[in-house]
């Protein structure tokens, strides 16, 4: 577990850190009112795909992390390789879409640090659950029922990325005004 | 002996309702709490909400299991 998250940390935190140097060289400093625009395009192109009203292809790489890593390496390293591969966010299937508007708000702000913490954040988002599942099961027998009870409640979470995408987008828009005071 | 398959049966029934009820607590109460967060210090720093907001993205992913 702890081999896991730490490499997950790292190639998140990375992928962060790059999107958000991409921005500071190639973007002005503060959010404008394009930035913003594409932001809340981006975000309700998601909602719409997510609450289905449309079918909206999103862009993702159609893979799985590799389960022969488990044959071939000692358990700790094939727990930090899968970390390492889910922490690069883009390596493997997407669920949902709210991560391509954390991509794009990384760029915008254009601070690496920022990026970094973002995509950091995300992974740590990610892989609580895997901490919280041994809470969750009374014991290892129960681990199919807890499966089945996580794909049971696939249109929860559907709903409440919904959530966390206007959360995110309305947020943006007060940074923006912010700004504009500025 | 069919009472003892109909007792295990009620405890297994229990055990995954148990299950099921953990879960949806748990479901729900780490995105509220980073969203609650996120409302806090919203006013004080755009960029904790932002933060908050990649913690609940991150945590639904978990539906793709």
């Amino acid at each position: 577990m702890t081999a896991y998250t730490a490499a997950g940390v790292a190639a998140s935190s990375a992928v962060g850190a790059t999107l958000g140097w991409l921005g500071s060289v190639s973007l002005p400093p503060h959010v404008g009112g394009t930035g913003l625009t594409i932001v809340l395009a981006l975000a309700a192109m998601a909602i719409v795909r997510e609450v289905g009203w449309l079918t909206i292809p999103m862009p993702q790489r159609t893979r799985q992390t590799q389960d022969f890593w488990a044959r071939v390496f000692p358990g700790p390293v094939a727990a930090a390789l899968w970390g390492f591969d889910l922490g690069l966010v883009f390596t493997t299937w997407l669920t949902f879409s709210g991560v391509w508007l954390l991509v794009v708000v990384a760029i915008l702000i254009g601070e690496p640090a920022f990026g970094a913490a973002l995509f950091f954040l995300h992974w740590f988002g990610r892989a609580l659950s895997a901490w919280l599942a041994p809470l969750l099961s009374p014991d290892g027998s129960a681990t199919p029922d807890l499966m089945e009870e996580i794909t049971g409640q696939y249109r929860l979470f559907q709903l409440v990325h919904v959530v966390g995408i206007v959360g995110l987008a309305t947020v943006f828009i007060l940074k923006f005004v912010q700004e504009s005071w500025m | 002996m069919a009472t003892q398959r109909a007792g295990e049966a009620e405890l297994t029934a229990s055990s995954r309702a148990g299950i099921r009820r953990r879960f949806r607590m748990v479901a729900l109460a780490v995105p509220t709490a980073a969203m609650l967060g996120g409302a806090l210090a919203t006013p004080l720093a755009p960029e904790a909400g932002l933060l908050a907001a990649a913690i609940v993205l991150g945590w639904t992913q978990l539906a793709g299991l």
